[in-house]
């Protein structure tokens, strides 16, 4: 296969140009804010038309029937979903751009999912919840997101991308998508979230990596603590 | 004693930022090793095949010529050695021998390799200490160059 045919044939490849928000045409899409700026790529960033495929330990094997998601923590009441259970919660979809840490940024993505906000509810989050902690399936892997971006009207748990299930490599059944933080903050096989009253870091983050992440800020953005 | 080497290297500039349970995931990857005062660690013209980070005590690092030892620089704790040859995929440019008793973290190639490909800003942050070396050798090799020009004329 040539290069070009590898790139024709990659179904994520966008062949097209980012539309702009107005042009999406469906009336119930959440709109991510960044999407509207006059220059939708953060400093420091390239745009790419592909979706590249980063991850820490390698995609790890998840059975759907086992699956399942759980919410614990500084709540009012512990939740767990099978992936049934968790794919019948009331759908949110969101039209939102994708900043990687390693300096892509992918435009123009539409994610189908459960809002972070519908599950904070269910679970009734403690007012001293200042901080969320994201647990993955690939081997203990973590994130430590602050719960203002964590409840952004555009941060979800996406099983869908373009209207497609996520394949596993890009973290699919179910990832939690925080289009205003860096993509290491979108974790990933989410198996679950953990309120915290305070800040705990996550996998890169003890590694350095910045404990907020966000890329509009800091001259090149928040990437790292060194 | 793999806990309090943990701690220490979050002390060492290079490791900026980590926390002890991400220095912890660095150590589990290698392995710590001791090297008596004397011992020669790396050799050069040596196949390279892992790369170190010195955890406590000294190693100089030196090439031979014509049986002659010539001393290049000292790695103390924090310092990472042999990494250049490794990323390369060429000989040991130098030796090292530890000048007293000394402690090492050693990640073989593959290990080193993974990490790096990994963690973006581990890569980061050791290409640019390698590289920001190589600019000081340089730097030396220009002024010794120009210091036996002038001698000359």
């Amino acid at each position: 296969m040539s290069f070009l045919d590898s790139l024709i044939k990659d179904p994520k490849y966008q062949s097209h140009d980012p539309r702009k928000p107005e042009e999406i045409a469906e009336s119930d899409i959440i709109i991510s804010p960044d999407t509207r700026r006059d220059n939708r790529v953060p400093h420091g960033q390239s745009r790419t038309k592909r979706w590249p495929v980063l991850d820490a330990h390698g995609t790890p094997p998840i059975d759907l029937a086992t699956w399942k998601f759980e919410v614990d923590g500084l709540v009012e009441r512990p939740l767990m979903f099978s992936f049934e259970e968790f794919t019948q919660l009331p759908p949110v979809k969101v039209y939102a751009d994708f900043h990687c840490v390693t300096r892509w940024s992918r435009l123009d993505n539409i994610w189908t999912g459960v809002s972070t906000r519908e599950i904070a509810e269910r679970a009734g989050v403690k007012p001293e919840a200042k901080f969320v902690l994201a647990l993955a399936y690939d081997y203990g892997w973590t994130t430590n997101i602050p719960i203002e971006y964590f409840l952004k009207e555009d941060s979800l748990f996406a099983f869908l991308h373009d209207g497609q299930p996520i394949p596993p490599e890009h973290g699919g059944p179910v990832r939690l998508i925080i289009p205003q933080l860096y993509a290491w903050k979108s974790a990933k096989w989410v198996r679950g979230v953990r309120f915290l009253e305070s800040d705990q870091a996550g996998f890169w983050e003890e590694g350095g990596y910045h404990m907020r992440g966000n890329p509009w800020v800091g001259g090149d953005g928040e990437r790292f603590r060194w | 004693m793999s806990e309090s080497y943990a701690e220490l290297i979050t002390t060492f500039p290079l490791f900026q930022g980590f926390t002890v349970n991400g220095t912890k995931r660095l150590l589990d990857a290698g392995e710590v090793k001791q090297v008596s005062a004397g011992e020669l660690l790396l050799k050069e013209g040596d196949a390279a095949d892992f790369a170190v980070l010195v955890l406590t005590g000294n190693l100089e690092v030196f090439v031979q010529r014509d049986g002659h030892e010539f001393a290049l620089t000292e790695a103390g704790p924090g310092t990472v050695l042999g990494e250049l040859a490794l990323l390369c995929g060429i000989p040991r440019s130098a030796s090292a021998r530890a000048s007293e008793d000394s402690t090492v973290l050693e990640w073989d190639d593959e290990t080193l390799r993974t990490l790096l490909l990994r963690d973006r800003s581990l890569a980061q942050r050791i290409f640019r200490e390698t590289l920001r070396t190589l600019v000081e050798k340089e730097q030396e090799l220009v002024e010794s160059l120009a210091k036996s020009q002038s001698a000359k004329s």
